[in-house]
């Protein structure tokens, strides 16, 4: 009796041993431990149409975030490693010399430190940030000419300060209007735009959310930019008197810095209309 | 007249029509504090101070120091970023200046050359820096106690185009003379 309590106990033991060891994988390294070599970074910006952007940043190991069958190792900025989001050319880059105080007033309106957020907003955009890591965002005054550059600016490791984007152009929806109503299952809803853009892609997401239903979605990619795109009838799903939030999104690659082992940088246009549909 | 005495004559006549002392009426040291006001908007005004030596003789001060003007901050509640930029101006200075007495009180007018290295930063890190000799015009007041020993000033010192703005600089502080 005792020898087949003390195995017992043995084999409970190990199992806990197991578990604890799996459970106490560390899913973050701090910067200052890690070279820019190993570091891929994913950066989008989203321009929704207002007086700001959006900006999030997440920095994993060796691998973009989620790959499938990668435990994601993300990257805790330390030891005065920073992220910069700027409209132009990072200050670090500049001489302002010749006008110091004119200068650096102007810098103060175009660049901004990205900080560690909690803030899940575009989850739709295609899965390019892992939400359950560490990530950091900031948010910008709209830039006349587009184009903005991601700087991480280390202390005791390589600069990658040229990371940058030239976001698709400003748009606006057309068509559907704002509290238009449409049948599910007998109406066609054409989604109208301009102006038109080359070398974007464009997706249509749209979520329906229904009183006694829950929520849907519908995902399509559209092929050229030629200003419209058109839903069929009976496509979306839903019962009842439901809301659908058409989410029209431009996206463009920009460039990484080469310091990276890898990168991915993305600029996103999202423009916005709520409908009423019906059975 | 002998050779001695007639050099001596000439270097004195040569050395009062430039204005070169001979004799001390007063050495002393001057610490003035104060604010310094850039005119470019959106600065907040800093504090600002001087330490310096002074030589008043005939009328003529002739002045030389090391000058702060201050950490000039970018207001916050004009950024929309909320970064917290500033400018850091230190230096020295030369100043020649020309007394008017209107006892009790005198007033001085002068002016002279900032050497300066300013220093911008955008949340603590360095952006640029710039040295720069800029010129200025001073205008004090100063009432003298204590038998002369010591006075007490107050003035306002214009700094033109220090690394891109105008500066100015009013200030009080004391003169112990010796």
């Amino acid at each position: 009796m005792r020898i087949k309590i003390t195995t017992t106990r043995i084999a409970i033991a190990s199992l806990l041993l197991v578990v604890v060891a799996a459970c106490s994988y560390d899913n973050y390294v701090a910067s200052n431990e890690v070279s820019t070599r190993q570091i891929f970074a994913t950066f989008q910006i989203v321009d929704e149409g207002g007086d700001q952007i959006f900006a999030e940043a997440q920095l994993t190991r060796d691998l973009p975030p989620n790959q499938p069958n990668n435990r994601d190792t993300f990257v805790k900025l330390e030891s005065d490693d920073q992220l910069w989001l700027s409209a132009g050319e990072h200050f670090s880059q500049v001489s302002i010399s010749d006008d110091l105080f004119g200068g650096l007033k102007e810098f103060n309106e175009t660049q901004i430190q990205m900080r560690a957020t909690q803030e899940i907003l575009y989850t739709f955009l295609f899965g390019t940030i892992n939400y359950d890591g560490d990530r950091y965002a900031a948010r910008l005054p709209h830039s006349e000419n587009g184009q903005y550059q991601v700087a991480l600016i280390r202390q005791h490791h390589t600069d990658a300060t040229e990371s940058t984007i030239t976001m698709p152009i400003d748009f606006e929806l057309s068509a559907p209007l704002a509290s238009d109503t449409y049948s599910r299952s007998n109406d066609i809803i054409q989604i109208d735009w301009a102006p038109v853009e080359e070398n974007v892609s464009i997706k249509v997401e749209i979520k329906t959310s229904c009183l006694n239903d829950g929520f849907h979605s519908y995902l399509d990619t559209v092929e050229m930019d030629e200003g419209r795109h058109t839903i069929d009838a009976g496509v979306l799903e839903g019962e009842g008197h439901c809301t659908s939030v058409i989410n029209l999104v431009k996206s463009r690659l920009g460039s990484f810095d080469s310091a990276f082992t890898g990168g991915r940088v993305a600029g996103h246009q999202i423009r916005s209309v709520a409908i009423n549909t019906t059975d | 007249m002998s050779p001695i005495k007639a050099l001596v004559s000439t270097l004195l006549c040569a050395a009062s029509l430039l204005h070169l002392p001979l004799y001390a009426n007063e050495v002393g040291v001057e610490i003035n504090v104060g604010l310094s006001n850039a005119d470019v908007e959106g600065y907040d005004a800093a504090t600002a101070g001087n330490l310096g030596v002074l030589w008043h003789h005939q009328n003529w001060s002739y002045r030389a120091g090391l000058v702060h003007l201050g950490k000039l901050e970018l207001s916050r509640d004009d950024s929309s970023n909320g970064n917290y930029g500033h400018i850091e101006v230190n230096g020295g200075y030369l100043q020649i200046g020309h007394r008017f007495n209107f006892a009790p009180i005198a007033l001085e007018v002068g002016g002279g050359a900032l050497l300066s290295t300013s220093k911008a930063s955008l949340d603590g890190n360095r952006v640029d820096e710039d040295d720069d000799v800029s010129p200025y015009l001073d205008l004090r007041i100063i009432k003298s106690l204590a038998g002369g020993h010591v006075g007490l000033q107050g003035g306002f010192r214009y700094f033109v185009d220090v690394s891109g703005s105008d500066l100015n600089n009013p200030y009080v502080g004391v003169i112990v003379s010796f």
